[in-house]
């Protein structure tokens, strides 16, 4: 495996687990190339990682590396040229509500008010109008939006589309929850509260997250692990257990441990920039 | 899942939002009074320098317009013209449109017909659509028909362009969205990627409908009668042979009028159905 072991930091703990205890995504030596002006480009190259149930992962990257056409591979909307993708031991094929999408933007239906958005999951399900409404009231409150039902998107701040967007992603009743730099277009402080509020609903839910970042700050907080992806082409360059501890909070971010980890990763991401950091490897998308 | 509920969103969230709201307040309350000043303005000042150091005399100042059409409205002669134009317009408008948007939309769907039909678009696209109407005219003469299908013609073509285009550049996450809430094809092309294309969709229809008064005149400008049949257009030719300005500028008020009023109506209808829409593009 592609994981390095660095004291005081230890490797993951998904490879080593005993195989009667399946992991509930197996990813294996995947590949996806792009053809772009006759070149070929490797976006990702034998990535392969194991993610145990209930688990955070973080995957820390610089843009280019892949890490996002990574997460569709997952979410079924893009195909692997290459490897395997096991989802509790079956292959992916497609999309599917058992692995709940959340994008950079909030990606929701601008024509829709909030309401209708974060209902529109269970109509499609089957549920009638009136109990959509009602189960979209309900996790609207659970991400603090109430008030808001009846708000278009477009009357919203950033952080609260997000809050929506992660609202109707909750309602598809997902295993996994893929967030792809979800809070990565926020500011600052809306980004930080995010982060805290994620880790709140995430620590009750039981929920397996895999979340892109390129902050080595919000993988490190987040992640119980943190896979480090290198670019050109995208592999996997480090996985690394985060031993902070649950629940998370503001105090966490005072720990020295952040400090050790952030120094830890930045170095790793350095090392693998080299000289041409900004050419990109054509895969990373917002 | 979880039950707990979360901190409410922090005070500057709340401000922004509400920032928002008072913003669109703003416009609908504002804006249109000082759109009605600006020409309330114009015609004043024209309607000063006529009265003052006054004008030739086939420019009429806006009380002697406003004259002239009260009388030819009262004769009915201008209704009659108006409503002539206006049943060549709406023939030609509807047609032209609604074979452009939905011809637009389903090449925007589907790849083949957006390949198939970009041929045929691309080599009409350039020709001026009045030159339809002396060819059509062999046929059908300087007919209803005739005007009819150029008016269509020229709307046919901002319809398809702008729904080809709207289709296809919808956001490919919202469709993901869509897929990853478990929605078949035809959900997610109806109440995803259709709604998404309807701004751009609407832009062009808007363009099709400012189009159609330039045919609705153009088409009657040649080979009119001098009944009421002439039409507006037609109407206004005739009185510049035979120096009846008043009427002239009475049709032309009419057309200027009528364009504003539906231009108007079209807008008041597109903030009403897009709501949400039309906040993210800051025009709510």
């Amino acid at each position: 495996m592609s994981g390095n072991i660095h004291a005081p930091l230890t490797s993951g703990t998904a490879t080593m687990d005993p195989p009667a205890d399946q992991p509930q995504l197996r990813v294996a030596s995947l590949g996806k190339t792009f053809s772009r002006n006759r070149k070929t480009v490797h976006a990702l190259q034998d990535v392969s990682f194991d993610v145990p149930r209930g688990q955070f992962l973080s995957i820390l990257g610089p843009s280019g590396c892949g890490k996002s056409t990574l997460l569709h591979i997952i979410g079924g909307f893009e195909q692997a040229s290459s490897g395997s993708l096991l989802l509790d031991g079956r292959p992916v094929a497609g999309p599917g509500r058992d692995r709940g999408m959340m994008f950079q933007q909030a990606t929701l239906f601008p024509w829709k008010t909030i309401e209708s958005n974060v209902a529109w999951p269970f109509i499609v399900d089957g549920h009638k109008r009136g109990e959509a409404r009602e189960r979209a009231h309900e996790l609207l409150a659970t991400v603090g939006l109430s008030g808001f039902e009846r708000s278009y998107p477009a009357e919203l701040s950033g952080g609260m589309r997000q809050r929506a967007a992660l609202a109707r992603t909750l309602g598809l009743s997902p295993d996994i929850l893929l967030m792809d730099e979800p809070f990565g277009a926020l500011d600052a402080q809306t980004r930080e509260l995010m982060q805290e509020e994620l880790t709140r609903i995430w620590e009750h839910s039981g929920l397996t997250v895999i979340f892109i970042t390129h902050d080595i700050d919000e993988a490190v907080f987040l992640g119980d692990r943190v896979l480090v992806m290198g670019a050109r082409p995208g592999r996997i360059i480090a996985d690394v257990d985060v031993e902070l501890g649950r629940p998370r909070g503001t105090t966490t971010k005072k720990d020295p441990q952040m400090a050790e980890y952030h120094s830890h990763f930045w170095e790793l991401i350095r090392q693998e920039a080299g000289p041409q950091a900004d050419r990109n490897g054509g895969s990373d998308r917002s | 899942m979880t039950g707990t509920a979360l901190h409410q969103p922090q005070a500057v969230e709340h401000r922004q939002a509400r920032q928002g709201v008072a913003a669109s307040e703003w416009m609908l309350e504002r804006r249109w009074p000082v759109a009605l000043a600006g020409a309330v303005t114009l015609l004043a000042l024209w309607q000063l320098y006529g009265s003052t150091v006054g004008l030739p005399e086939y420019i009429l100042t806006p009380v002697e317009i406003a004259r002239s059409a009260a009388e030819l409205t009262a004769s009915g002669r201008l209704v009659e013209l108006a409503s002539a134009s206006l049943r060549r317009l709406v023939f030609g408008f509807t047609i032209g449109t609604a074979t452009g948007v939905l011809l637009g939309l389903l090449s925007g769907v589907s790849r083949k017909l957006g390949d198939l039909l970009d041929g045929p678009v691309s080599l009409t696209y350039p020709i001026p659509k009045i030159t339809f109407l002396p060819i059509i005219a062999i046929w059908l003469g300087f007919s209803d028909p005739a005007r009819i299908i150029v008016i269509a013609a020229a709307c046919f073509f901002p319809a398809y362009l702008n729904a080809h285009a709207a289709t296809r550049s919808v956001d490919q996450s919202l469709v993901w969205v869509a897929m990853n809430a478990g929605a078949g094809k035809l959900r997610t092309l109806m109440q995803v990627v259709l709604p998404a294309a309807l701004p751009r969709t609407v832009a062009g229809i808007r363009q099709a409908l400012a189009l159609a008064f330039i045919f609705m005149f153009a088409t009657e400008a040649i080979g009119s009668g001098t009944g009421t049949d002439a039409g507006l257009g037609g109407e206004m030719f005739a009185a510049r042979t035979t120096g009846e300005y008043e009427v002239l500028w009475a049709a032309l008020a009419t057309v200027a009028l009528l364009g504003g009023t539906v231009d108007a109506t079209f807008r008041w209808l597109v903030g009403k159905l897009m709501i949400g829409q039309e906040l993210e593009a800051g025009r709510g």
